[in-house]
């Protein structure tokens, strides 16, 4: 009685309001309790229903109808040109000529030097340390009043092969820029939800052996060439034994990073309807080592240089007009 | 909210074809493809000529002759057939020594008209500031090469012929803009540096994009700098730039000239691109639409209303100019470096008048006349000029000339209340601060002109009056 009638339908298009139309929050949020309970109801009657039809099927010998797939974001994702195919032979002429061709090529082994912004907070130096375990063979220089296009070219001398850059806001790190030298590309990344070793619950301690690297989802053009970079970064001869793993795992343009050990360990597992237990093996994690996301916020080609710089890929805010458009 | 499906872009016309180059050393045709005969088309790779390996550092199209020509990382420049993309003519490099080739890449390239005064041959300037003048013929013995060094230190960024083929421009990472005659390799004009800003900085020249304004004018030129401006410079006005526009945030990475004469298409390295009136310098419109990276090369279409843009983020772009809107792109896999457009209709390159360029030419004289405005020392005649110059501009449509004239030239002797609102109207056009475009102005010989010269000013007002 006391609502509005501000439309011809009152919500009552599906057996009752909308609960979205009920002022008042305690009626609302009952109403929305109600319908999610019905709505779990139904969802249970629907599978148990399938299932049944699905075991007469196979008792009759019948392939069972398939079954339909939910539609997640990634699955509808808009169809990228830029996709990468793995027989494309320009790919392949592109990549022997590139900056990281040396790299691969097994010319270069990877030397990196880490450094921060000008004045940075504790939380920034526990993350390079951190890195300093992950990734192999790196030297940190403190920053003081250096400009980076300075530090650029003194690290050219030194036969770096790239240098990372921590930014900070706020005490907090929040930014990466990995320049790779002598004339590579300078990619500058956002970095987020940054959780250090010793915030990690059950965390392990990583060893010294050189780890295996896992690029995931990396399929665009561009996301290509930023897998190709982070794998620049790191030796090409994982040790297997050392049972250690980091993990750059690209979902909808975020990266997250993820450093792990692993052990293959056989587990019983036993199913329902079955008496015998089946023995799997299977991989148990523990993790170690920093935990955070990045996300691409340009590429730029050549070394670091703002002012003059080209640069082959920027965000820009009309990129984000439609929610299932990805760039990586 | 933001959209959850996919807008395909309109088609480009059936007849397009355009040939772009990437840094590996691919050439790639690419023609829009109207299905079932339909007008509209998407983009499709035609052809691929080249190897990889070899990148293209420059290209140059001749239009009349179909030929391309394409200068190498390597220094060596081939001259293509642009129907088949096979090999008409090689010239090798300049450069002997393997070193020097690979810091001296060719960084401005200019394929020169059969029928034109230079006959089959080609310009070369590389970073260094080496020009090199030479002919290739199908056959005998290659011709001597003309030669001149353009810059003592810097690196030329970019280098224009001129549609006349009598004139270049050359300009560059510290190397000041500057126009050579082709016959005698002499310096005919050299830009100077704009004036100290409010700091009393004075910027190094930066030139990374130009383009001459008009076909038929070689007088007029317009650049990019590498410190986000858009300059006009005029030769016979001033040798400071008479139009200078600053464009967002980066460095100008391509400047596209439009035959009619006055607008520009600027592209920068962050991927923005835009469109200048460089008669006033304002911004006409943006160019949106999936522009990711650095914009290396903007090319008009001859005839059509479409510009090509293409650049590091491997995609080649058509939009039309009127609705700003993408036709039409195409990923090309390999950072792109120019883009040229092959007009199938082949409209003759001779400086024929069509409607457009008749236009162009009227508008040639406001242009000439606007840029005298432009100078600041002019400040004082501003005044004087736009009272009467006004009624006659802004009454012709309405009532016939015969009788506006004698309004015009009745001003003096204002006493009718009519002739007062007539006043009225002018001062407060004049507060306003609108400058007029002068029409029924002579066209004068700017060339003995000079800009700082009150006495000469004071003659184009007697000129205007008689």
């Amino acid at each position: 009685m006391g609502t509005k009638r501000l439309r011809e339908d009152d919500g009552e298009g599906k057996e009752g309001k909308k609960p979205s139309l009920i002022r008042n929050k305690e009626r609302r949020s009952e109403a929305f309790a109600q319908l999610k309970r019905e709505k779990k109801k139904e969802k249970k009657l629907r599978i148990k229903a399938r299932d049944a039809r699905e075991k007469e099927c196979i008792e009759l010998g019948e392939a069972p109808p398939p079954r339909k797939t939910p539609r997640t974001i990634e699955n509808t994702r808009e169809p990228d040109e830029t996709i990468v195919r793995p027989d494309d032979d320009e790919l392949l002429a592109d990549i022997a000529t590139d900056e990281f061709a040396e790299h691969f090529n097994r010319d270069k082994s990877p030397k990196l030097l880490i450094t921060t912004c000008r004045k940075c907070s504790k939380r920034t130096f526990k993350l390079i340390l951190e890195l300093q375990s992950v990734i192999p063979n790196t030297e940190y220089y403190k920053r003081n009043k250096r400009s980076l296009k300075q530090l650029v070219k003194d690290a050219t001398e030194q036969d770096f092969t790239a240098i990372v850059v921590i930014h900070e806001n706020r005490r907090e790190p929040d930014g990466m820029v990995i320049v790779n030298l002598p004339e590579g590309p300078t990619a500058h990344f956002r970095l987020s939800n940054l959780v250090l070793r010793k915030e990690i619950k059950n965390h392990g301690r990583p060893t010294s052996h050189l780890p295996e690297l896992i690029l995931n989802n990396f399929t665009t053009s561009l996301g290509h060439r930023i897998g190709r970079m982070f794998a620049s970064l790191f030796y090409q001869d994982p040790n297997f034994r050392g049972r250690r793993v980091v993990t750059f795992h690209n979902q909808r343009d975020y990266i997250f990073f993820r450093h792990h050990r692993y052990v293959f360990e056989p587990k019983e597992t036993k199913q329902k309807g079955e008496k015998k237990k089946k023995t799997a093996v299977i991989a148990r994690l523990q993790e170690c080592g920093p935990r955070f996301t990045l996300k691409l916020l340009s590429l730029q080609h050549g070394t670091f240089d703002t002012k003059h710089g080209e640069y082959e890929w920027v965000h820009k805010p009309d990129m984000d007009t439609s929610r299932r458009r990805f760039f990586l | 909210m933001p959209r959850t499906s996919t807008l395909e872009p309109p088609g480009c016309p059936a007849q397009l074809r355009a040939i772009c180059c990437d840094a590996l050393g691919f050439v790639k045709v690419v023609e829009a493809r109207g299905e079932n005969g339909a007008e509209n088309g998407p983009l499709d790779v035609v052809a691929r000529w080249g190897q990889p390996g070899a990148g293209i550092s420059a290209i140059s199209y001749s239009n009349s002759s179909n030929r391309l020509a394409v200068a190498r990382k390597s220094g060596d420049i081939e001259i293509l057939e642009s129907t088949d993309g096979s090999i008409c003519a090689q010239l090798a490099s300049l450069n002997l020594d393997a070193k020097e080739r690979e810091s001296d890449a060719i960084s401005g390239l200019h394929l020169f008209r059969e029928d034109g005064p230079c006959g089959q041959s080609v310009l070369s300037c590389s970073r260094n500031g080496d020009a090199a003048l030479r002919a290739f013929g199908d056959e005998g013995p290659p011709s001597p090469v003309s030669r001149w060094n353009v810059c003592k230190s810097g690196d030329v960024l970019s280098m224009r012929v001129h549609n006349s083929e009598n004139v270049a421009s050359f300009g560059g990472n510290r190397v000041e803009l500057s126009l050579w005659d082709l016959e005698s390799s002499s310096k005919v004009w050299e830009a100077k540096k704009p004036r100290p800003n409010n700091i009393g900085l004075v910027s190094l020249p930066y030139v990374t994009a130009s383009t001459f304004l008009l076909r038929d004018d070689h007088r007029k030129l317009v650049i990019g700098t590498g410190d986000y401006q858009v300059r006009l410079y005029d030769v016979h006005a001033q040798k400071r730039p008479v139009v200078a526009v600053t464009f967002k945030e980066s460095p100008i990475k391509a400047v596209a000239e439009d035959p009619d004469g006055f607008t520009v298409y600027v592209g920068n390295s962050t991927g923005s691109m835009a469109s200048f009136d460089m008669r006033t310098g304002k911004l006409l419109s943006g160019f949106k639409g999936k522009l990711a990276g650095s914009v290396r090369c903007i090319a008009r279409h001859p005839s059509l209303p479409l510009i090509a843009s293409c650049g590091l983020d491997r995609f080649l772009r058509i939009h039309d100019i009127r609705s700003r809107q993408l036709l039409g792109r195409i990923f090309l896999k390999q950072p792109l470096v120019a883009v040229v457009f092959d007009d199938q209709a082949k409209t003759s390159e001779e400086p024929l008048l069509t409607a457009s360029q008749e236009q162009s030419q009227g508008k040639r004289k406001q242009i000439e006349n606007e840029v005298d405005y432009m100078d600041k020392e002019d400040d004082e005649d501003e005044e004087e000029k736009p009272r009467k110059k006004k009624p006659k501009k802004h009454k012709k449509p309405k009532r016939k000339q015969a009788g506006k004239d004698d309004e015009a030239t009745d001003l003096a002797e204002d006493e009718s209340p009519a002739k007062k609102l007539k006043e009225l109207k002018k001062l407060k056009r004049k507060q306003n601060g609108e400058t007029s475009e002068p029409k029924k102005k002579k066209i004068k010989d700017t060339t003995s002109e000079k800009p700082n010269d009150k006495s000469t000013n004071k003659k184009k007002r007697t000129r205007g009056q008689e």
